[in-house]
């Protein structure tokens, strides 16, 4: 079972430490890997070339991840895309558009740079005795944005905010990958609580 | 449009240099913007007040504040100045997967 983030003071250094099992962390990295593939993705759409990732499809994410965003820089029609680079202008998509060619290559960047950063931390962790995530001050923000990404990626599958809500985790793939929201929920929460 | 970004940097990464002709030549310099959040059902309410206080340097009971109107009110006006700096901000907010819109001040 997952540990809450600690605030630590190592020596003069201030660490932000939790525990993830083997398991957990084989999950978490497998979805954020999802999201790397989501924000490094920007080709034409392409309804041939589904997603077939077997543990994907068993957490019902295959098709949540399954990545159709239009030409560089188009808004988004892909909900989960359109959830992380939203509009810059309300009812002028003139300069929404241009907002969005000059925002959001550099926005992708480094929401996949977050990402990596966190996998290569989980990584590291299922390899240890104990399996210990250990942050310093300067990677809690990264963390946390990405944390976020992935939140708001799974939040549309899942419906969170929408009137079917409820209904929907009748659905047991549904319902298996809003456990995965609730947990990055609980995470990212005690991690916020020990930051001041 | 966006000419802060002709010669600018987002979050401290040099971006590419944009067209002469890309800029706006009408551009509003006088003009106060401001920049609006939209309340979601997925962001924390932590997350939010710590966005607020740790990019803009507010206060805590000032991001708390700010963070409770855009939950009660559906939006907030968080920062205002110059299109540029508004811009900046917006793109800011999305960076930590906030819905901000640029607006013109009323």
């Amino acid at each position: 079972m997952a540990r809450a983030f600690e605030r630590i003071v190592n020596h003069d250094d201030l660490i932000f430490v939790s525990e993830v099992d083997p398991a957990e962390c084989a999950i978490l990295i497998h979805a954020f890997d999802e999201l790397i593939d989501l924000l490094t993705l920007d080709t034409q759409v392409d309804e041939t070339s589904r997603g077939d990732d077997p543990i994907f499809d068993q957490l019902g994410l295959s098709e949540i991840f399954d990545q159709t965003a239009g030409a560089e820089c188009a808004e988004p029609k892909e909900p989960m895309s359109a959830r992380l680079f939203p509009p810059g202008y309300v009812g002028d998509t003139g300069q929404a558009h241009d907002f969005r060619r000059f925002t959001e290559p550099e926005l992708r960047k480094q929401k996949i740079d977050n990402a990596r950063l966190i996998n290569r931390t989980l990584a590291a962790a299922a390899g240890a005795d104990p399996p210990q995530i250990v942050l310093g001050v300067d990677e809690v923000t990264p963390w946390l944005r990405s944390i976020n990404d992935l939140r708001l990626t799974i939040a549309v599958q899942v419906g969170i905010g929408e009137p079917d809500e409820l209904d929907r985790l009748a659905n047991p793939a549904i319902q298996t990958v809003r456990e995965l929201y609730d947990f990055l929920t609980w995470w990212q929460g005690s991690l916020l609580e020990v930051l001041s | 449009m966006l000419p802060w970004l002709a010669h600018g940097k987002i979050n401290g990464v040099a971006t590419a240099p944009a067209e002469l002709e890309d800029l706006d030549l009408e551009y509003d310099l006088d003009a106060l913007w401001q920049c609006v959040v939209w309340d979601d059902p997925v962001n924390l309410m932590t997350y939010v007040t710590f966005v607020f206080t740790s990019y803009f340097g507010y206060s805590k009971e000032k991001a708390e504040s700010l963070m409770l109107q855009v939950h009660n009110s559906g939006r907030a006006a968080v920062s205002s100045g110059t299109r540029e700096q508004v811009e900046r901000d917006v793109a800011a907010m999305h960076s930590f997967g906030l819905w901000a819109t640029v607006e013109k001040a009323q």
